[in-house]
């Protein structure tokens, strides 16, 4: 059982029998999301842990494959008459959203829009920072940088956190109680009453 | 989550008139299905919006069944709205399945292209991420918070209407609960669970669909899915006796009924007392349990191994009709329980019996649970206790339809992937030419045959038509490319749909038959070695 939610879980294994292109891209995108995150850590724990900053050599290259998978997922959608059937707008916009992100993270590599990198991280760190709520109501926030790109990409992420728990993005949690995944294969060996079967 | 009330003021004042509508929207009209060109190839079609929308199975509208069924008899419910939103609270509450499955769908359309049903018809309705996309919209307008505040046009739902209850009634009814679609999907939504859900939702209204009903009715009532009476079997038994009697010169060769103290009880599909190619099969087992000198017997009061009430979520259904087995188990003091044949049959006598009736602690001890027909054969096989002439076979060139039931249900036999291999075990036992179709046709990701589950009646040919293309496509590749001649078949469903659709795409119906079919022709009968 651990054995095949870990399959699915980590290699997509259910989706590569069917869809070998939804699931390439599927998984890339999800992967390099991944570590795009582990990579974000960085601005939260100190010191900075090794296997972090060895990410940052790959990151611009991690980021562009990200934002490619992205974008063929889009062009999929759009592409695939059976999938476009279904697709609803919720769907185009999470991948919407998810584009602004990665794409206003990457802008920021760049010189012309680059932010001050430790006022970043003095401000999310002034921002997790336990009497946080203490200085926001004696209006003292933390001071954020000023950066527009800046700005934008954490307004992004923080709608994406906020619309997270309401929107289809459960899925990552809702897999782990999939009936047909987390259920041991024993029903002849083991019995279980239905609770509500009285007759 | 309660119902919103604002939905049923409508109802109670034009509630005739929505049954008129509803009636009107499904009266039953006869579509022919076409078979396409058998090329050996599975294609998927380019999508045909409402190409199948015409296509809807008769209502049962006799009264004394729908009575015994507990559902309401004179169509749609005055205040069916109500009806409609309880009964799906009820089953909201009593499945998590179905609950998740219609939360954690992502909408990725792994699944579009696997359904049998829309490869046959184009109508993307029938792509299973569609059909469960039919109840999600309800789901979302009434079952979250979000849907309860803001109505259906925020939350992409639906508010409940006669013209959806007749799509849910359509489409429910072009799903064949086969499960393919759930190998791929990559949360393992199982579309059949929602199915299930909805069928038994339109029940409950009043829409109440006639063929599997009424074999339902049946089962429950009298004991088998062709309603015949216990004179009846036993006269039809007697005269498979007979006829084997005749055919094999052995006088003591018999099919035993009712016979308390046998080591063992033989349930199977009652199509296979008579109909054909089923009774092909049917005189197999008799002549394996013969040679292997094992004592049997069939049951008149548990006259029947198929289980209808398992293609739609209604518990009680299905566990009065499974519960007859273990009556007549107990009555006849046997000691181990066989099924014949069958799919669904099997799923759930195997994976559900012990669920709804378990522990057999008083079975035999070595065999605490039920066993497939399969399982004792090859097992005998093996020991060498049959005798086998492969050469009986050698006119056939045998391919292997996995039935959907028994390939995406529990493991047959204690080993892993047992529902693919002891079949194919026995086969290989019995014939010396064996072939595999495509490997996306076969095994876990086997089609159905295309009229499983309730959609076997003779007013649902059109989809039968359809749903069966892919398997026929398959079939027919194996056939030009490697000779076959010979589609063995481990389900009664299987065998009626398959023995009306070879004829239909022009292959001769002999070509169709039971694994056991193939087991009788091969026994040696008399001549006991080797024990």
């Amino acid at each position: 059982m651990i054995m095949r939610m870990a399959g699915d879980v980590l290699f997509f294994r259910s989706l590569s029998k069917g869809t070998t292109f939804l699931f390439i891209t599927g998984w890339v995108f999800h992967f390099t999301f991944l570590l795009m995150i582990i990579r974000h850590l960085r601005y939260f724990i100190h010191p900075v842990p090794e296997l972090i900053t060895a990410l940052g050599g790959a990151a611009m290259f991690l980021g562009g494959v990200l934002l490619v998978s992205l974008i063929l997922l889009v062009i999929r959608r759009v592409l695939e008459q059976r999938t476009a059937y279904v697709t609803s707008f919720a769907d185009y916009f999470v991948l919407l959203l998810i584009i602004g992100i990665v794409f206003t993270g990457m802008l920021m590599r760049s010189e012309v829009y680059r932010p001050d990198i430790i006022a970043v991280n003095r401000f999310v760190l002034e921002l997790f920072d336990i009497k946080a709520p203490l200085h926001m109501l004696g209006m003292h926030p933390a001071v954020a940088p000023g950066n527009v790109v800046f700005m934008c990409h954490l307004s992004l992420v923080c709608f994406l956190l906020m619309y997270f728990p309401f929107s289809k993005l459960m899925h990552s949690a809702g897999y782990l109680f999939s009936p047909t995944r987390n259920m041991v294969n024993n029903p002849r060996d083991v019995r279980h009453v239905n609770p509500w079967d009285n007759s | 989550m309660a119902v919103d009330k604002s939905t049923d003021d409508s109802a109670q004042g034009d509630s005739n008139d929505a049954n008129t509508r509803v009636q009107e929207l499904l009266k039953f009209v006869k579509v022919k299905g076409k078979p396409v060109e058998l090329t050996g190839e599975i294609k998927i079609p380019k999508i045909k919006p409402n190409s199948f929308i015409n296509v809807k199975p008769q209502l049962l509208t006799a009264l004394e069944p729908l009575e015994r069924l507990g559902y309401p008899v004179n169509g749609l419910v005055p205040n069916w709205k109500e009806v409609f939103l309880k009964k799906m609270d009820e089953i909201l509450k009593k499945y998590r399945s179905v609950k998740l499955f219609l939360d954690i769908c992502v909408r990725c359309g792994a699944c579009t292209n696997k359904c049998h049903y829309f490869i046959g018809t184009a109508d993307p309705n029938n792509m299973p991420v569609a059909r469960a996309e039919l109840m999600r919209k309800v789901y979302r307008r009434y079952f979250t918070w979000q849907g309860k505040l803001f109505g259906s046009k925020y939350v992409n739902g639906s508010d409940l209407s006669e013209e959806l209850l007749v799509m849910w009634y359509t489409y429910f009814y072009q799903c064949s609960e086969c499960r393919r679609c759930s190998v791929f999907c990559p949360y393992g939504i199982d579309t059949a669970e929602i199915t299930m859900a909805a069928r038994e939702i339109l029940n409950s209204v009043g829409l109440v669909q006639k063929y599997a009903h009424e074999i339902i009715d049946k089962a429950q009532n009298i004991g088998n899915n062709l309603g015949m009476q216990k004179n009846a079997i036993i006269n039809a038994l007697e005269f498979v006796q007979d006829e084997l009697q005749e055919t094999t010169e052995i006088p003591d060769i018999r099919v035993p009924i009712d016979e308390e103290g046998a080591d063992v009880l033989f349930v199977t599909p009652s199509a296979d007392f008579f109909a054909s190619p089923h009774i092909e099969s049917l005189y197999g087992y008799a002549k394996v349990f013969h040679q292997a000198g094992i004592s049997w017997t069939m049951s008149t009061h548990a006259s029947e191994g198929g289980n209808f009430g398992l293609f739609i979520h209604n518990y009680g259904h299905m566990k009065k009709i499974n519960k007859r087995i273990w009556e007549a188990a107990r009555e006849l003091k046997v000691k181990r329980v066989i099924g014949g044949e069958c799919g669904h049959m099997w799923r759930v006598l195997s994976s559900y019996s012990n669920t709804m009736f378990g522990p057999f602690d008083w079975l035999d001890s070595r065999y605490p649970r039920p066993q497939h027909i399969c399982e004792f054969t090859l097992d005998l096989l093996k020991r060498g206790a049959l005798k086998i002439d492969k050469t009986a076979n050698d006119e056939f060139v045998v391919t292997m339809h996995d039935s959907c039931q028994v390939a995406r249900g529990l493991e047959m036999g204690g080993t892993k992937y047992g529902q693919f291999e002891i079949p194919r075990g026995v086969i290989r036992g019995v014939c010396n030419r064996y072939e595999d179709m495509p490997e996306n046709t076969i095994k876990e990701r086997t089609f159905c045959c295309g009229a499983g589950q309730g959609l076997l009646g003779d007013d649902m040919i059109a989809t039968r038509v359809k749903g069966a293309i892919p398997r026929m496509q398959a079939y027919s590749y194996v056939k030009r490319e490697k000779g076959v001649n010979f589609l063995a078949l481990i389900c009664a469903i299987c065998k009626a749909q398959l023995s009306k659709m070879f004829p239909t795409y022009g292959i001769p119906m002999e070509e169709v038959g039971g694994i056991h079919q193939l087991v009788g022709r091969a026994i040696v009968l008399g001549a006991k070695e080797g024990i």
